[in-house]
């Protein structure tokens, strides 16, 4: 392990009543990398990033994030994690306004009104930060969980389908952010199954599939493994997947 | 109609892959669910049938006293059915998602109104048929009815029930209609709920009781004259009674009339639903969303604080914008108030009575905390299971948030513990050694069952609901009340002995203090700590 290795994932396995979800799976995500975590439905994804946020414990194996290991109660190192799950559920009487109050207080993390106007402004929730997020749409609960992500700034993010309900503006100025913490030294891993989304923010592929993890590298690197002519996410998605079921 | 049949084939479908589909574990528990219910029937069928033997043989009063006790039955139940299904029919007519789905397809408004009209009548109803079934065939037993006479019997109850939940519905309506703002709404419930509990306590101090004691009437004729006077006579409940007292006379007029009162009652109740209700219904449902206030708050307002301070907020404001919470907190009170007035009233002229009411008291107050705990500590794990996730993934230590929980919760359940014991115990006239003790057993029981309330509520946990009454009357909920029956029984057991001898006057040795106390200690250390530690371990692993 060196520092340059934000997430290191070692032999992780876990199952779900008597079920096996994940089987030994492993895999680094280096500094800066937009790592994209592809798989079809049920494949492992969301428990992957469930072990790797802390929410969840390994059955077996070893998780480490910047160099430490990561378990429940490891405080410290959930400071610096950023993580958006599947589904959006949040105290739904609370305000959105109270709901960012109550994040930024659990971090113990400033207030940083500057940001908070501009993300606000281009999440577009002006108009019901101060309202009951029962009455949010889905997208919007989607919008104040990103931008209570975003207005912490972490090393670390973590997000699962973070696209689900998003209007086309959310999703450009979301893939440009992106982008952009990841020139600045920040690490994203991302979990999907949208391809499109993979194909223009990855720098580096793990393919998941049945708990195992299929391919994992450079798009590049993955393509020459798979003696494919073409770097397209769709064709070595297709032709890992399925290569894999027919067998 | 074929859409409304549709749907309730549908919802039966659904039942019953529910039990078809579900796992060995949830199997077991169904199972032991229905042994649990058929025991309560079977219990109170018994208890009742016992009872009204011994009544019928009261010399001339016997038939009429039975006739008193079932109209107050029918009287109630009927009061809360309308209660039941006012509070059930807010979530069931207006809050749910699966509303968006009927309505997304082609069944007509009037289909899926009736079917959650219908729904709404099951949901409120069953428990309390569960109460008053046995209780009425233990007197249709006594009176050797026959099968027609069953038959009559049951037909108006159903009418009675229907009449009760269908009123319930309709002011739910006309209340969403009138406020469409949901806070509005509340606000009426809560008031609603509020004046409802102080008139029954009003009714209760006032000693209705006084009026059954022939040596209250100057004259026994006028006594029976009170006696066999109706009870609400235009209410639906009385005209069951009526039905029932015809069929034990075999008066088959009195029959005949009252079971056409109901069923033209109920025809009329139908009716008002479907020209008012439907209308009604699909306008407040379309208002009820559109009313967004702009409210004042700011960024500036935002306060970052410590965990506690964070976690304290939160709580209170969500536990002040559930109304179900607050009006269940409005029932605890008034049903504590009448608990004290009830010992207030009895015989206390000698100390061993007074002792051993102050005894039992504290079983009673106990079960009064329990009571408190399922209802807002043992929800709490359900209603947050879908947002843990938050917390487990945030830089806080679990321990300590549950230590958070822990404190911001107890005040909550000790509080009315304390003032509860304190007062009956002065009521009581105990003395200082009696007091103390008992205020050091509320004090540890009310911590240990806070505790064992919220593991329980974690070890069996309702993922999905519709409202936090489901939560409560969920297996975990009864387990926990069961278990917690068991402490208090064996909490009390362990401390009979000193207090028997405290009354007797007889003194305990040294080793004989050291020993209830470590038992005492244990009984507390073992219900308090045995389920968290199950939970701890759950909540890790799989939450």
């Amino acid at each position: 392990m060196n520092n340059n290795e934000i997430v290191v994932v070692r032999n992780v396995s876990k199952y779900f009543d008597g079920k096996q979800v994940l089987s030994n799976i492993s895999f680094v995500v280096k500094k800066g990398e937009i790592f994209v975590l592809l798989g079809p439905n049920g494949a492992g994804k969301t428990t992957t990033v469930r072990i790797l946020s802390g929410v969840l414990e390994p059955d077996s194996g070893e998780v480490y994030i910047f160099n430490k290991k990561m378990f429940l109660n490891n405080t410290e190192l959930k400071r610096d994690i950023g993580y958006l799950p599947d589904e959006p559920y949040v105290y739904s009487k609370l305000r959105g306004i109270e709901f960012i109050e109550f994040i930024l207080s659990l971090y113990k993390k400033e207030f940083d009104q500057g940001k908070y106007k501009y993300l606000i402004s281009q999440f577009e929730l002006q108009d019901v930060i101060s309202q009951p997020i029962e009455i949010y749409s889905k997208g919007m609960k989607q919008k104040l969980l990103l931008m209570s992500i975003l207005l912490r700034d972490p090393e670390l993010y973590i997000l699962d389908e973070p696209l689900v309900g998003l209007d086309p503006k959310c999703i450009s100025f979301f893939k440009q952010y992106i982008k952009q913490i990841s020139s600045l030294g920040k690490t994203v891993l991302l979990c999907t199954h949208l391809l499109e989304l993979a194909e223009q923010l990855a720098t580096r592929v793990c393919i998941i599939n049945n708990g195992k993890i299929l391919i994992s590298g450079l798009r590049k690197e993955i393509a020459s493994q798979l003696n494919l002519n073409t770097e397209s996410l769709e064709e070595i998605y297709l032709r890992v997947t399925t290569g894999f079921q027919h067998e | 109609m074929y859409n409304l049949i549709r749907l309730l084939f549908l919802q039966l479908k659904l039942f019953k892959n529910t039990i078809v589909f579900a796992q060995k574990f949830e199997k077991i528990r169904s199972v032991l669910l229905l042994l649990f219910v058929t025991g309560l029937f079977i219990c109170s069928y018994i208890i009742s049938y016992q009872v009204i033997i011994y009544i019928s043989t009261f010399p001339v009063i016997g038939n009429i006293f039975i006739i008193r006790i079932l109209a107050l039955a029918f009287l109630t139940s009927f009061v809360m059915l309308i209660f039941s299904s006012l509070i059930v029919s807010f979530s069931t007519l207006y809050d749910e998602n699966e509303l968006h789905l009927l309505f997304s397809l082609p069944i007509n408004v009037n289909s899926i109104f009736f079917f959650r009209v219908i729904l709404t009548s099951f949901y409120s109803c069953w428990m309390i048929l569960l109460v008053v079934i046995p209780f009425v065939v233990g007197f249709a037993s006594v009176k050797n009815f026959s099968i027609l006479g069953y038959f009559v019997l049951t037909t108006s109850v159903l009418f009675k029930v229907f009449i009760g939940t269908v009123i319930g519905c309709l002011v739910t309506i006309i209340l969403s209609y009138l406020f469409p703002s949901r806070k509005i709404k509340n606000i009426v419930l809560i008031l609603i709920v509020v004046l409802s509990s102080l008139f029954y306590s009003l009714l209760r101090i006032s000693q209705p009781e006084k009026f059954l004691s022939p040596q209250n009437f100057p004259e026994l004729v006028e006594y029976l004259d009170f006696l066999s006077r109706p009870v609400a006579k235009w209410l639906p409940s009385w005209w069951v009674t009526e039905v029932f007292r015809g069929l034990m006379i075999t008066d088959y007029w009195i029959v005949g009339v009252n079971i056409l009162k109901l069923f033209f009652v109920f025809c009329f109740t139908v009716i008002v639903l479907y020209i008012l209700g439907v209308k009604l219904f699909y306008k407040s449902l379309t208002r009820s969303n559109t009313n967004l206030r702009k409210s004042c708050l700011k960024e500036k307002d935002l306060n970052i604080s410590s965990l506690f301070r964070t976690i304290l907020t939160k709580e209170i404001r969500l536990f002040l914008r559930e109304p179900i919470q607050m009006i269940q907190f409005v029932v605890v009170i008034a049903l504590t108030t009448i608990y004290i007035f009830n010992i207030s009233r009895l015989p206390l002229e000698f100390k061993y009575i007074r002792v051993t009411v102050s005894f039992f008291n504290l079983g009673g107050i106990m079960f009064i905390i329990t009571a408190l705990v399922l209802r807002f500590v043992f929800v709490q794990p359900s209603m947050e299971y879908k947002i843990f996730w938050l917390l487990k993934s945030a830089p806080v230590n679990i321990t300590h948030f549950f230590i958070i929980k822990f404190i911001v919760y107890i005040p909550m359940i000790l509080i009315p513990g304390l003032i509860i014991v304190t007062l009956s115990n002065l009521v009581l006239k105990v003395d200082s050694i009696l007091m103390s003790s008992s205020l050091v057993i509320i004090l540890v029981s009310s911590a240990v069952l806070t505790l064992a309330g919220y593991s329980f509520g974690i070890l069996f946990p309702k993922k999905e609901y519709k409202d936090i009454a489901q939560i409560e009357t969920s297996f975990g909920g009864l387990i926990f009340i069961l278990t917690s029956l068991c402490y208090i029984v064996i909490l009390l057991s362990s401390i009979a002995e000193p207090v028997k001898r405290y009354l007797l006057g007889l003194k305990l040795s040294f080793f004989e203090i050291i020993f209830y106390i470590i038992l005492f200690v244990m009984i507390n250390f073992i219900y308090g700590f045995t389920p968290g530690y199950y939970a701890a371990k759950k909540f890790i692993k799989e939450y």
